[in-house]
């Protein structure tokens, strides 16, 4: 099941990507966005040295991230409506294995697609 | 077959104050192609979504093939193809990956989803679209498309909400002799229209819903009494039309 919703994932986002030139653009700045912003963390955290503060930064910093990442598509789906679950209402699926997919498929992004669309 | 495929007992729903559903009976047998009509807001698809796991209801039982929907939903569901009225579809899929998927969601092996989603685009006329996405398809389509996800399982019933909405005539004629093959293959159909002429003219058992309550519910004769559909529903329901003494001012004669 887990295995099956990520791959529907993947065909939703590379069509959405394939559809628009928009799409396409805003996805390859987001993607070089968000790999600045990570290096950037990386850089400034590495230059605190290893320091009882940096520590305690690079744990804040992370779990807002891993938060963010959890509660965000659900307070805002639309935002991502790409397997939005009220679609699968009408499928015989039992509840564990479809929670079980839908993370893992929320869990797949740029990094897949990019694969994808390489191989 | 003494059981009936579909068997529906004091189906309830409320919403706030205003009951939708106010108790309804069904027993439809297999093999059947049963129509649903009523006036607008009558309580169709409010029933519909229950029957199909779609809505919870307050009360009532539903049984399909004997499996009670909301007791075990999924092994219902499994059993069951629905064309809702307003369906979300995966707009970013093309047409031919939307019924693979339907399929593959289904538990069937991926090439054997494929295999069926081509001769079910083929029979819908969609062959042609296939590869288009699903967000740039019209009504009509996408309802065939929907129909197309239903049938994808070969489904012992079939619920459908308004089907023939915004489909074209040659499209509908397809749709129409297919439900009814189906329905003769010993499968059951349930949908709901406001077309008269095409229960009448398909349907060998009709249910009027009016307020939430059955009015009527039988084979299509016994409904119809000897009268046209529509007069019988008119008779039932009660006409609407108080057309003398309301709108005098509407229409080019008045003076």
């Amino acid at each position: 099941m887990a295995r099956l919703l990520v791959q529907l994932k993947l065909r939703l986002l590379l069509n959405a990507l394939r559809a628009s030139t928009g799409a396409k653009i805003a996805f390859m700045l987001s993607t070089i966005v968000a790999a600045l912003v990570a290096g950037g963390v990386f850089y400034l955290l590495s230059i605190l040295g290893g320091g009882i503060a940096a520590a305690d930064l690079t744990t804040a910093i992370f779990c807002a991230f891993g938060l963010a990442w959890l509660i965000l598509p659900l307070l805002v789906f639309g935002l991502d409506s790409t397997l939005d679950p009220a679609t699968l209402a009408l499928y015989p699926l039992r509840t564990r294995p479809l929670a079980v997919g839908l993370l893992a498929a929320s869990a797949t992004g740029a990094l897949e697609v990019s694969i994808e669309i390489r191989a | 077959m003494d059981e009936p495929a579909i068997a529906v007992t004091g189906l309830r729903k409320s919403f706030g104050p205003k009951e939708a559903v106010a108790g309804i009976d069904l027993e439809i047998a297999a093999g059947s192609l049963a129509g649903l009509v009523g006036p607008n807001g009558a309580g169709k698809t409010t029933s519909l979504s229950m029957m199909t796991g779609l809505l919870r209801p307050d009360g009532g039982r539903i049984l399909i093939n004997g499996l009670d929907m909301w007791t075990d939903p999924p092994a219902a569901k499994a059993i069951i193809g629905v064309v809702p009225a307003e369906a979300r579809l995966f707009e970013r899929l093309s047409g031919e990956e939307l019924l693979e998927y339907a399929g593959r969601l289904r538990g069937m092996p991926a090439s054997e989803a494929r295999s069926r989603a081509k001769q079910l685009l083929d029979v819908l006329d969609l062959a042609e679209d296939a590869k288009r996405l699903v967000a740039d398809y019209s009504t009509g389509m996408r309802k065939k498309a929907m129909l197309g996800c239903a049938l994808i399982h070969n489904p012992s019933a079939l619920f459908l909400d308004e089907p023939l909405e915004g489909v074209d005539p040659v499209s509908a004629d397809v749709i129409r002799r297919l439900l009814t093959r189906y329905a003769a293959s010993g499968s059951t159909v349930l949908f709901s229209s406001h077309v008269m002429e095409l229960v009448e003219q398909v349907c060998d058992h009709v249910s009027i819903i009016d307020k939430g309550r059955m009015v009527a519910t039988g084979t299509t004769d016994q409904v119809r009494g000897g009268k046209t559909l529509q007069q019988a529903f008119i008779d039932l329901v009660g006409s609407r039309a108080h057309d003398k003494e309301v709108l005098s001012w509407l229409g080019s004669s008045s003076s």
